[in-house]
């Protein structure tokens, strides 16, 4: 096939009239799509108010819920129990004597003394008081030096 | 643009590019289905690309929708049978035919196949008989980019159909 021959062809087919009924099935086309398009535009029209309602009650549905839920567990919630249990040191009060002691009556208010100011301080410091026998010891040291 | 906008736009671009559409698909189709289906396929081209075809220089454009949906049309065709049925066939009587209605529609498929812009330059030159200067203006390039795209395109035809006749 030639260029020319291949020419005449395109013209011929250029040439051809467009039947009527080719014509009328052009018509039908485009108003059915026409209306295919009109139905979609009404379609979306009347759906459009009716999902916007239902998502605003679907939102407002959730933050009732969350509150609700919120409400009933603040409610029932209780304060956290302290890992460390802080129990007040015991105030150590010697009794006092009574002996008519007259020899060792000076030392003896005076281990008093010391043992009242060490259970003071043992309450508001974490510091061990000293033990009552080291104490002792040191009264008997001293008394014999005297 | 909202979709009203976009739909009183496509009544008014349809009264104006029907005409045109009907005569290059037909032509370039020979079979009522298959006009049928490259019709649909235009129009759904038209609706999405609305706007570039509302814009002032919009002539060239109608020709890339209709050639695009021509050549999905023959290729759907083609997937089903690669054949057109020959009832579907309307005999046009006056037309003066140098060849069979057979390698009509072996020049018609291999135009559906062409590249975009050869295919548009063909339809344009030899089924809407314009000159190269209309040619060259609807497609965006230079008279000699026109003519180019011509000749390429009768290559490939010609080639294309002498391998399928042989």
């Amino acid at each position: 096939m030639n260029n020319e021959k291949l020419e005449q062809i395109l013209r011929s087919i250029g040439g051809q009239n467009v039947p009527a009924d080719i014509a009328r099935i052009a018509e039908q086309t485009t108003e059915s799509f026409i209306a295919a398009l009109r139905f979609i535009h009404a379609q979306q029209s009347v759906q459009a108010p009716f999902i916007v309602g239902l998502k605003r009650i679907a939102v407002a549905a959730v933050i009732l819920f969350a509150f609700a839920v919120g409400l009933m567990f603040g409610r029932l919630s209780k304060p956290l129990s302290p890992s460390v249990v802080f129990t007040e040191p015991a105030l150590v009060t010697p009794a006092l004597s009574t002996a008519d002691d007259s020899t060792h009556n000076f030392w003896r208010q005076k281990v008093v003394a010391l043992l009242q100011s060490e259970a003071r301080r043992g309450i508001q410091s974490s510091r061990q008081p000293r033990n009552l026998l080291d104490i002792y010891n040191q009264y008997v040291k001293e008394k014999h030096y005297d | 643009m909202d979709y009203s906008q976009r739909l009183e736009l496509f009544e008014k671009l349809k009264a104006d590019y029907t005409g045109l559409l009907t005569g290059i698909l037909w032509k370039l189709t020979g079979d009522k289905e298959l006009f049928a289906e490259a019709l649909q396929f235009a129009l759904l081209g038209m609706w999405q690309n609305i706007e570039k075809l509302s814009a002032p220089k919009a002539a060239g454009y109608i020709y890339r929708i209709a050639l695009s949906a021509n050549s999905k049309a023959w290729r759907t065709r083609i997937g089903k049978d690669g054949q057109i049925p020959k009832a579907n066939v309307i005999k046009n009587p006056t037309a003066n035919a140098p060849a069979d209605e057979e390698t009509l529609n072996l020049v018609r498929k291999e135009i559906s196949k062409l590249p975009e812009k050869q295919s548009q330059a063909i339809v344009m030159r030899y089924i809407n008989q314009h000159d190269y200067y209309e040619i060259a203006e609807k497609l965006n390039c230079t008279e000699d980019t026109a003519r180019s795209h011509v000749s390429k395109a009768l290559a490939t035809l010609r080639q294309r159909v002498s391998e399928k006749e042989d």
